[in-house]
């Protein structure tokens, strides 16, 4: 076991450094130049330079690389080029409001689409199987940013039923926070929530399906148990196992989608903020930004794998072995 | 007779016995399929009792099961014989009323202590299912959930009958694994299904068809899949529990070295239909019907010598049962030309001993 969340880590570390490297490279190969996008009319060609030099953007990429490597090490993130505060500060910011949505997107995806395909799967072939087909390629082939304006519009400003952004009204406090964080928290989440949970209830689905013609639901079946007892102790819980691994692939598509809706929101979270700073290609920003959601996307694969472990008794063994 | 509970008292007068007579009109054509009653001494009223029990699959109709009567002791155990294909899966399957009701017709009745279980409502199966009547089934290696600890899977039957808290049904979960000749009861309950022996895991699961003292146990091949001597050990279990719980079993095997070990009587089944019934010792030593006379020449003996006289083809898949006459005229050597068209009656041909057949042996 611990052996294996050793290799897990080492594993985890590597994906990551890959992650730091490519950002930093796809960053340098675009064809703008920061500078020019901080320049105002009044600066001198001077000032230019010595903007330049302050950043590091006139040394060879070899040592720009270097000298992040080392910064990184040290556990420095940079200083952000457009508002000249440290990137772990801004991240900082913005970091709980991007959990807060990505977990509650996830979570409520995940117990829409194990509901909706043990439904499917208990009535499989009938209108409502096919209804939740339907409805789940909807969902995963929309595309954020359409979803999300459209009920923008509709909720936000047609009927002005809910924020059309922001985390919370200042001033509030107490209950009535708490409150007024989950009317903010309403729509993005909705969106995301939308375009995930066909997987997981497609998953689900096809698990059921299988684990219905099993003997050991046959068992639980011949004990005297009512169907649907049996259905959610040993078909659903079972089913689950394959239905939650999938959480760790899913993480990346749902961080790079809550981009897409942080920004539509305006929710200011790290996707919000990764879309502020492309427009002012505030290098050691984004690249904080990429390496905090690599990283988050990576904890959480191992964390699914735990989950995975727990879910699994047979899986427990095999790692003691 | 060796086996004083298999004797039939009543032979042919099966018919005019209280509990057949509406199910017999006294016609030509009904009274072919009259039950061959066994009456079990002691017993006024059978366990179990099936009175042309039917099966037929209702998208086109394929007959499965024909008019299948018999009726089971208290602490009996009968073995139902046959090769694969049969039916004596989807007999016991349909017994305890585990077959999907969308996919199939029945007819006939099924009376268990005197009610027809045909007519109960679901609530009250599910009250009797697992309680009264449990089932075994053939694959140890599948029959347990992977994801629950043993003790949880135990347990678990009897909270659903019983109205005890979770740390009475463990100790009760544990003397029924206890009782199943498990060695260490309490490590086994925390132990995962993956980590038994398929000898073990079929103790586990007579541990849990037995957890509630059920007055029957389908046992659907116990053995098949377990070596020689976990057979046996099974087999001893099988008869101490009778003993025990005074429990009877329907034990269906295709294997007759284990009906001669344990069984008091025995149902012949082929193509859908009981062919033969008998007491066990009586219908091993002079069987009558061709079928199982084929069934025990293929037995083999351990001498090694000669060849192994087969019967020649193969049961027919259901839609192919030849139910307007006898089912295994095709294959049958004997078979006279009225065998393919006309279904043979049941003669009684003496103590206890039934046999559908036109020319028995």
């Amino acid at each position: 076991m611990a052996r294996y969340l050793l290799r897990r880590v080492l594993w985890g570390m590597l994906t990551l450094f890959l992650a730091v490297t490519l950002t930093f490279l796809i960053l340098r190969v675009m064809p703008s130049d920061p500078v020019s996008v901080m320049v105002d009319s009044r600066m001198t060609r001077g000032d230019i330079e010595a903007l330049t030099r302050e950043f590091g953007l006139d040394m060879p990429l070899t040592t720009q690389y270097a000298r992040y490597l080392a910064n990184l090490c040290r556990g420095q993130l940079g200083i952000s080029f457009a508002t000249r505060q440290p990137v772990s500060v801004l991240l900082a910011e913005r970091l709980p409001w991007t959990f807060l949505l990505n977990l509650s997107a996830l979570t409520l995806a995940l117990a829409l689409g194990v509901w909706l395909g043990q439904a499917a799967a208990k009535r499989r072939d009938t209108w409502l199987d096919w209804l939740i087909h339907l409805l789940a390629a909807l969902g995963g082939s929309i595309f954020v940013p359409s979803l999300g304006l459209a009920l923008l519009y509709l909720l936000g400003v047609k009927f002005p039923l809910l924020p059309i952004g922001g985390t919370h009204t200042p001033g509030v406090v107490g209950l009535a926070y708490a409150a007024d964080v989950a009317r903010h928290l309403l729509l993005p989440t909705a969106v995301l929530v939308l375009v995930t949970w066909p997987h997981y209830a497609l998953h689900m689905r096809a698990s059921l399906l299988e684990i219905l013609r099993a003997d050991y639901l046959r068992t639980a079946r011949s004990k005297g148990m009512r169907e649907s007892r049996a259905l959610w102790r040993h078909g659903v819980r079972n089913a689950l196992i394959p239905t939650v691994n999938i959480s760790g692939l899913l993480l990346g598509s749902l961080s790079g989608g809550s981009i897409l809706a942080e920004t539509i929101f305006s929710y200011p979270g790290v996707g919000r903020l990764i879309y502020e700073a492309v427009g002012r290609l505030d290098y050691p920003v984004l690249q904080g930004a990429f390496l905090t959601l690599a990283a988050i996307v990576i904890l959480l694969g191992i964390l699914t794998d735990l989950l995975y472990i727990c879910l699994e008794p047979r899986i427990r063994l095999g790692a003691e072995r | 007779m060796l086996n004083p509970l298999a004797l039939v008292s009543e032979g042919a007068d099966a018919c005019a016995d209280a509990h057949v007579a509406d199910a017999c009109v006294p016609d030509a054509h009904v009274a072919d399929t009259c039950v061959p009653a066994a009456h079990v001494p002691g017993t006024a009223a059978p366990l179990l009792e099936l009175r042309e029990y039917s099966l037929r699959l209702r998208r086109d109709g394929t007959g499965l099961l024909d008019k299948v009567s018999f009726r089971l002791g208290t602490g009996e155990i009968v073995g139902l014989i046959g090769e694969s294909g049969c039916g004596k899966t989807l007999l016991a399957l349909s017994l305890i009323r585990l077959l999907e009701p969308n996919l199939f017709t029945v007819a006939g009745q099924v009376f268990w202590r005197g009610e027809d279980i045909l007519a109960w409502p679901e609530k009250r199966l599910i009250s009797w299912r697992g309680k009264e009547l449990a089932m075994i089934f053939q694959e140890p290696m599948t029959s347990l959930n992977p994801v629950w600890r043993v003790g949880a899977q135990v347990a678990e039957a009897i909270r659903l009958h019983q109205p005890v808290g979770v740390k009475e049904a463990a100790s009760l979960a544990c003397q029924a694994l206890r009782q199943a000749a498990v060695a260490a009861p309490e490590r086994l309950m925390r132990q995962y299904p993956h980590e038994l022996s398929g000898g073990l895991r079929q103790r586990v699961m007579l541990a849990i068809a037995m957890a509630n003292r059920p007055r029957l146990i389908l046992a659907d091949e116990p053995t098949t899949a377990l070596d020689v001597s976990i057979q046996a050990q099974i087999l001893e279990l099988m008869l101490r529990l009778r003993e025990e719980t005074g429990a009877s079993f329907l034990l269906i095997t295709h294997d007759l070295a284990v009906v001669a070990e344990v069984c008091d009587r025995a149902l012949v089944m082929y193509a859908g239909r009981v062919v033969e019934a008998a007491a066990t010792r009586d219908l091993l030593d002079t069987p009558r019907h061709w079928y199982t006379r084929g069934l025990l020449a293929s037995l083999p003996g351990l001498d090694g010598e000669g060849r192994l006289p087969v019967i020649p083809g193969a049961v027919p898949a259901p839609a192919q049962y030849n139910w307007r006459g006898c089912g295994f005229a095709g294959r049958c050597r004997r078979a006279l030309p009225r065998c393919g068209r006309e279904p043979p009656p049941w003669s009684d041909v003496g103590a206890g001993h039934w046999v559908r057949c036109h020319a028995p042996a």
